[in-house]
């Protein structure tokens, strides 16, 4: 019951948060301030998507901005109005080519090829050793890219597709930002992401003491794929026309770059990164763009910014290796404050490596 | 006359694979040098051979004569990867195997905006001398100079390699590390010093692929060493991570699997042979995780 108070408690926390900002936003913002603010929240669903799985296993997955690109490839190819499908895509299959959904209906279809695709890949992936996983999910992002690239009938290659619906809003973007940082709160929370982080600290230990760690994982594996597949659909149908170069390495590096700079054992960890993340490179896009600070005119290079993320990763990995928020959850300090002052006295020293709230049960 | 031009072919094929795959097991065998000592995959071995391209590119432009190029530029790239590990990967000694693949990550994407801020995103055209771009009689038939010479200096460097490796104690010491580090270690080798000069080797050896890279495409920019990397890094899988002769026989593997796949392959399916290769990747990944000639090692 604790454990559900505490879901509860950082969940709404962050929504609350969320619904400030976007008032903020709504109310005060400038055009560009709103493009960033949508951004930013269609980034929490991507890395709170991908913290689901590498934030409770600790395997690191360099392949899941693939589950982004299938959705935002499903997503958008059923619901480009036909009329622009003939002019890029007439080659699709009927079923496909006759496809004119709505947002919402074509953010579960993505969310469903995502799922289903991740269950395949995972059930082979997920019963390697972490550091071969995390080498084959290199592969897998690799191979996801040659094919988008090149099974032209469908994604229209390197061109890219055009022409879909731009109709994702500030509110809808909060919404599933909202519903993405809960599902994972629940998932931590859970019995099952629970077990899942426990085979984090000790695979062996957890296999020993009963839990089945390859079919946990790749229920972890499946319902990340299938939120950063959520993600990639709305990240299509607001930005309406991209090509396969968008889900390579450039992407997934700047999703590692928000899980690991906020920290990417919490959910909060993985909101707070891409909140940082979002507003430093924002800040650099616009001296690139050429900026005036008082009298002074400064114009900083094109790719500056890039360069300078990953400047950010390598001081973190340094000096903060739990990320900003260090492991926390938001309300996890009150809730420590609120038992210190009902118990007096220290738990117990013999809990080393294990999560702090597994040790709490 | 028929006969003589399939056998033209056939030859052509067989010197484009045996230079792919040299290429390849130069840049294999830089990556498994540094894996098997320090235990990391380190994806910033690309920009070393965009470091080498653009040193050959600044020298080509100041009228340095080729022969100059072609030695300076490995050594750039050896004390670019020295500094590598120096600034980067030294902090970061301990940590995690999907941390420290994260650095590399991330100094990968230094290093190549880097040269993206300094020299521009524009492809810069550098000319090689002609006798790379030449037809060489060889026998009854003929095959590219270029795909000869990759093929002839690559197996040269990786005999000499060879040769420092098993008879010369600083060889011996790098080898004992790749088996056991901490054992070496216990015996007197010193561990920063073994690291140092495995860098060095492998940028030497990125440097000197990078030489052929550029005389194949004719032009460096900055994201030139993405596409090697990645055919190195599926190489030393395909030969085993902390393997050293199995990373050369994994380019040579990958070379070949490239020909043989662009000869076969239907026209349709043929742009998707990288995915084939990496699904053989993933294949081995799952059923024989320590690569074709690794030893297996204990779970966890």
């Amino acid at each position: 019951m604790k454990l559900v108070a505490q879901a509860a408690r950082t969940a709404g926390l962050l929504v609350g948060a969320f619904a400030l900002l976007a008032l903020l936003l709504e109310g005060f913002g400038s055009a560009t301030d709103l493009r960033v603010g949508i951004d930013f929240f269609l980034a929490v669903v991507l890395v709170v998507g991908l913290q689901i799985f590498s934030g409770n296993s600790g395997i690191v997955s360099f392949g899941h901005v693939a589950f982004m690109g299938i959705g935002a490839y499903v997503a958008a190819l059923v619901s480009i109005p036909v009329s622009v499908k003939s002019l890029q895509l007439a080659g699709l299959p009927r079923f496909l080519y006759h496809a004119q959904l709505s947002l919402l209906p074509a953010v579960v279809v993505a969310a469903l090829a995502s799922a289903l695709i991740a269950l395949v890949i995972g059930a082979a992936l997920t019963r390697m050793r972490a550091d071969t996983m995390a080498m084959a999910t290199i592969g897998l992002l690799l191979i996801f890219y040659t094919v988008v690239n090149n099974w032209t009938t469908v994604t229209n290659g390197s061109t890219g597709v055009f022409g879909v619906p731009s109709d994702v809003t500030l509110w809808t973007a909060v919404g599933f930002a909202s519903l993405a940082v809960t599902l994972a709160l629940v998932f931590r929370y859970a019995r099952i992401g629970l077990v899942v982080r426990a085979s984090r600290e000790d695979d062996l230990a957890a296999s020993a003491l009963g839990a089945d760690v390859h079919r946990l994982r790749l229920v972890a594996w499946t319902a990340s794929g299938a939120l950063v597949g959520v993600g990639g659909a709305l990240w299509g149908h607001y930005y309406a026309a991209f090509g396969p170069t968008a889900f390579y390495f450039t992407e997934m590096f700047a999703l590692l770059a928000m899980l690991v700079v906020g920290g990417i054992t919490t959910v909060s960890g993985a909101v707070t990164g891409a909140a940082f993340v979002s507003l430093v490179t924002e800040l650099l896009r616009r001296t690139e763009q050429g900026a005036d600070l008082g009298p002074i005119h400064v114009k900083a290079p094109a790719g500056l910014s890039a360069l300078l993320i990953g400047v950010l990763i390598l001081l973190v990995l340094r000096w903060r290796p739990d990320g900003i928020v260090g492991g926390i959850e938001l309300g996890d300090r009150w809730l420590r404050r609120a038992r210190r002052r009902r118990a007096p006295a220290p738990p117990p020293a013999s809990d080393a490596g294990l999560p702090a709230d597994l040790v709490k049960q | 006359m028929i006969v003589a031009a399939a056998g033209s072919e056939v030859a052509q094929q067989l010197v484009n694979a045996l230079g792919t795959g040299a290429t390849y097991a130069l840049l294999a065998l830089g990556l498994a040098m540094v894996f098997s000592i320090l235990g990391m995959v380190n994806f910033a071995h690309g920009q070393l051979v965009t470091v080498a391209g653009y040193t050959m590119y600044f020298l080509h432009n100041r009228g340095v004569p080729f022969a100059v190029q072609v030695v300076v530029a490995p050594l750039v790239a050896a004390v670019a990867a020295i500094a590598m590990e120096r600034l980067a990967f030294r902090p970061l000694r301990d940590a995690s195997f999907a941390t420290l693949l994260l650095a590399s990550f991330a100094l990968s994407i230094i290093l190549e905006n880097a040269f993206l801020i300094v020299a521009g995103a524009q492809p810069l055209a550098i000319t090689t001398p002609a006798v790379l771009a030449n037809s060489i009689a060889v026998g009854p038939t003929t095959v590219s100079a270029v795909q000869l010479y990759t093929a002839g200096t690559c197996l040269l460097s990786l005999i000499v390699l060879n040769v420092f490796l098993s008879r010369s104690t600083q060889g011996l010491g790098m080898r004992a590390a790749a088996g056991d580090f901490q054992a070496t270690r216990l015996v007197g080798v010193r561990a920063n010093r073994v690291i140092a000069v495995a860098f060095a080797i492998s940028g030497a050896m990125a440097g000197i692929a990078a030489i052929f890279i550029v005389a194949r495409r004719g032009t460096v920019d900055p994201a030139m060493g993405t596409d090697p990397v990645i055919a190195a890094f599926i190489a030393t899988v395909i030969g085993g991570l902390g393997s050293l002769s199995g990373a050369v026989v994994g380019g040579f593997v990958l070379g070949a699997l490239e020909v043989g796949f662009g000869a076969i392959l239907p026209s349709s399916v043929a742009p998707f042979q990288e995915a084939f290769s990496l699904l053989v990747v993933i294949a081995i990944l799952y059923i024989r995780p320590q690569g074709l000639l690794g030893r297996a090692q204990e779970a966890a």
